[in-house]
């Protein structure tokens, strides 16, 4: 089918497109074939400037220009760090990346469209320097896409979000980069096959090609994604491990990849018009340069790198900035320092909803930032972390080791999310962590994502109400969790989200619907019950039944436990 | 004419196009002044034009355009700088305005001040009279203004070599005077090669006609002495005669005939057009066609 409405398009293009004036058979014209010493090279900048106004004023490229804010709004939208926006910028400016291309053909194709070749023929600037004047148009489409980097990256900054890290430059120049080399291919297929329909024809074939044979986890490669391979594709994208320092990106290398296939392609597009000693020299150096470039990024992560990034995940204590507040340990990465005002709004709301007692019975509460077992790929679908890391990294590390059962309240990188949306939970996952440490729940899962089941335990119940009542619009967030995350069993497993919360317990639905009643009580009330005896609510063998009585309400009916999970001791 | 002070000077120059000889070894040498080429579709007269503004390369034979040698790269890029030149079938970049689309051909023809190649192009477009509209985009000019625009083109930098190739076709009996004024007044200085079917423009214009039919020159001379050749060869009567080589009725009801009249025939005055159809009639019964043209001296 794709390749049917490849055809299809390239058809209709090079019919609509076909040279309508030629008078002359374009290869029976002479000129000078080749730039000569009296050659007048001062001519490029004016032709340039005039090139550029064409390329620039190019319906497809205008085209492009509009869909470019449309895709940076999408590409940049809920960011959670400033490497995710650098990234999702030159994402966003890749369709101006192939609009360029047709405007920058079509505008290079102009003399055998209007037949102006054989007029063009007989003046004095030769060919290789009217291909040279459309190369150096490369400038403007440089110049609109830095400016619509900048403006987007200036508009993130400005929106309310607090993104973790700082701006990747190299990141997003790749994306302007990417438009760059796309004047220099239009340039190139015009110049070897010059028919308008090849020049859309060539957008496909760069599209088929960063999907297909430059993405190292699809056909023919089949990869893991933080293979360094993926450095050959143009736009090379972040692996899914959600860290900065756990990525290794030669982005420097890639930039100098990335000009060097647009220098090539410009050579070629020059080579047309005769193999001379400059132009040779150009086409080896740059093929030389992209070969180098494209050599050093694949090359696998020093012993040193990889070493460094396994004790980023196995010692978070050497790694991670702590402090203390109210008696509660509070640390993160670096990069995500700025998260921690709401694991401190969050937990303390968590903890000031229950009674002093569930500190006091307690060893003190860690907040220890790590990453979650299971993540969201960008198709939204779940997938392992480790699958996300490098092999180097991934086979040194044991599950039991970066997931241990500490007893901690773990954030993941990143804020809480519903799943593949933008809508926020508002640290209610955190909340639940920290609910369920109060109680003496596992707060978070460990090992191969193990984790246990509370159906029918006053203690779940109460975790999960003390989340809510810290939480904004707790209620709300609890019934949706509920719903979406049991999808009609009567277990909270959250088996089709792409990126569950890091919770160490399937909280029965039945139960999350005692503590959605239990909202309608006041919340000191509640406090004051559970303080009096708060070593009975938070026994294992204290029945839901029990606490729904103590305060009137009705009992929930007892869940059918899975059979593949373990009770909660 | 001698071939060192030649501008165009060809010999035994041949160009074919598969099994279709458009040239059969011609020979010319011009010099200042507008030169005239007439010929019917087919005669080559385009071929030639662009084999002189180095279009197109000839097969054999030898070419020196303004003293250079086309074939050498060198030497083109020479001639181009001296040369204005007007397709049969000039393309427009029909969404720019007249000014742009010449400033951008200025730009190719290396006039790189942006000051000087602005006043020349304005210069050109006057010239042509479409001053008035030079900002206007060319898709909205007549299609006499679009020639015209063309005209212009090949009239920047005041070129050494003119070669036009069926100017005037589209363009009004006030457009045309206007043309050959234009065309005079650079012939003052330079040479202009000029193709077209319009016997009245040679006639009007040139200095020196030649006349080509399959691929060769049929004849070369002053527009007068080819008028002369005519002379008692162009009769009227009232009706047609089959012994006369080209016939046609004219607008007052009589036949004008050009052939070898017959006795007590009354003579016409010949015009260029007579002398043309003679030798382009001639050419078209007689072959093989001579490859020697015959010569005239020019006045």
């Amino acid at each position: 089918m794709e390749i049917i409405l490849l055809i299809a398009v390239f058809g209709l293009a090079s019919w609509r497109l076909r040279p309508r004036h030629g008078s002359i058979d374009p290869a029976s014209i002479v000129g000078p074939v080749a730039s000569s010493p009296t050659t007048e090279w001062g001519v490029v900048v004016p032709l340039a400037r005039a090139e550029t106004r064409r390329v620039l004023l190019h319906p497809a490229f205008i085209v492009g220009v509009l869909l470019t804010p449309l895709m940076l709004v999408a590409a940049t939208s809920d960011p959670e760090s400033w490497r995710a926006v650098s990234g999702g910028v030159a994402l966003g400016l890749v369709p101006l990346g192939w609009m360029t291309i047709i405007a920058s053909n079509l505008v290079a194709l102009r003399p055998s469209r209007s037949g102006t070749e054989e007029l063009l023929a007989a003046l004095p600037a030769p060919q290789s320097t009217r291909t040279g004047a459309m190369l150096a148009t490369v400038v403007g489409p440089t110049v609109i896409s830095a400016v619509f980097a900048v403006a987007a990256l200036v508009l993130v900054g400005r929106g309310t979000t607090v993104l973790s890290g700082s701006i990747e430059p190299l990141e997003t120049l790749a994306g302007i980069l990417i438009v760059a080399g796309a004047v220099t291919v239009g340039v190139a297929v015009a110049r070897w096959l010059p028919g308008g329909g090849w020049g859309i024809a060539s957008v496909f074939v760069v599209i088929f090609l960063q999907a297909r044979f430059l993405d190292v986890t699809t056909w023919p490669w089949n990869r893991s994604q933080g293979d360094p391979m993926r450095f050959i594709g143009f736009l090379a994208e972040g692996t899914n491990s959600g860290a900065n320092f756990l990525e290794f990106r030669p982005a420097a290398w890639h930039l100098v990849y990335l000009a060097a296939l647009s220098v090539l392609m410009g050579g070629l597009a020059l080579a047309r018009d005769g193999l001379r000693r400059n132009v040779r020299i150009l086409i080896g150096g740059a093929l030389a340069i992209t070969l180098v470039a494209g050599w050093i990024q694949t090359r696998p992560m020093s012993e040193a790198q990889v070493a460094a990034r396994v004790s980023f995940l196995l010692d978070p204590d050497e790694h991670q900035v702590c402090q203390q507040v109210d008696d509660v340990t509070y640390c993160a990465y670096q990069d995500f320092l700025v998260d921690v005002p709401d694991w401190i709004d969050r937990v303390g709301a968590t903890l000031a909803a229950l009674p002093t007692e569930a500190r006091d019975s307690r060893p003190p509460l860690e907040v220890r930032q790590r990453p979650a077992i299971v993540i969201s790929d960008s198709d939204c679908s779940p997938e392992g972390y480790l699958t996300t890391l490098t092999s180097a990294i991934a086979s040194r590390i044991a599950v039991d080791d970066l997931w241990p059962a500490d007893g901690d309240v773990h954030p993941p990188f990143g804020s809480d999310h519903f799943p593949c949306s933008s809508r926020d939970a508002f640290g209610f996952f955190l909340a639940v962590q920290t609910g369920a440490w109060a109680v003496g729940l596992p707060p978070a899962p460990h090992g191969a994502n193990v984790r246990c089941v509370a159906s029918g335990q006053a203690r779940s119940v109460i975790a999960l109400w003390a989340a809510a009542v810290a939480s904004p619009d707790g209620e709300r967030t609890l019934r949706d969790v509920t719903n979406d995350g049991s999808q009609g069993f009567p277990l909270i497993t959250f088996a089709d989200w792409d990126s569950p919360p890091t919770w160490g317990v399937d909280y029965a639905v039945a139960d999350a619907g005692l503590a959605v009643d239990m909202l309608g009580l006041a919340p000191g009330d509640v406090r004051d019950v559970l303080a009096d005896n708060w070593d009975r609510w938070t026994d294992p063998a204290t029945t839901t039944k029990m606490l729904a009585s103590e305060f009137g309400l009705t009992a929930p009916a007892s869940a059918t436990q899975m059979p593949s999970r373990t009770d909660c001791a | 004419m001698t071939t060192t002070t030649a501008t165009v000077d060809l010999r035994q120059v041949i160009k074919t196009y598969g099994s279709t000889r458009a040239l059969q070894g011609v020979s010319l040498q011009l010099g200042t002044g507008v030169t005239g080429l007439l010929g019917p579709n087919g005669a080559g007269k385009t071929t030639l034009l662009r084999i002189v503004a180095t279009v197109l390369a000839a097969d054999s034979g030898e070419v020196r355009v303004l003293g250079e040698d086309p074939t050498e790269s060198e030497g083109r890029l020479s001639i181009r700088r001296r040369l204005g030149y007007f397709p049969q079938e000039p393309g427009y970049y029909a969404s720019l305005s007249a000014f742009d689309f010449v400033d951008y051909l200025a730009v190719l023809k290396e006039m790189t001040d942006r000051r000087v190649r602005h006043d020349e192009v304005r210069r050109v477009l006057s010239e042509v009279g479409l001053a008035d509209v030079a900002h206007k985009r060319i898709k909205a000019l007549s299609g006499g203004m679009k020639r015209r625009v063309i005209v212009a083109q090949a009239l920047l930098g005041d070129p050494d070599l003119l070669v036009l190739d069926e100017p005037a076709a589209g363009l009004d009996p006030e457009q045309r005077l206007r043309f050959r004024e234009t065309v005079s007044a650079i012939a003052e200085r330079h040479t202009v090669l000029l193709s077209t079917h319009m016997t009245e423009d040679v006639a009007a214009l040139c200095q020196h006609v030649v006349v080509m039919n399959g691929g060769q020159v049929l004849s070369e001379g002053t527009p007068d002495a080819l008028v002369e050749t005519a002379r008692g060869r162009v009769w009227v009567s009232d009706k047609p005669d089959p012994a006369a080589q080209v016939s046609w009725r004219t607008g007052s009801g009589q036949h004008r005939l050009i052939g070898d009249p017959p006795s007590g025939s009354e003579l016409a005055e010949p015009a260029m057009e007579d002398a043309y159809l003679l030798l382009v009639g001639k050419a078209a019964n007689a072959e093989p066609v001579s490859p020697s043209p015959s010569r005239w001296r020019r006045q």
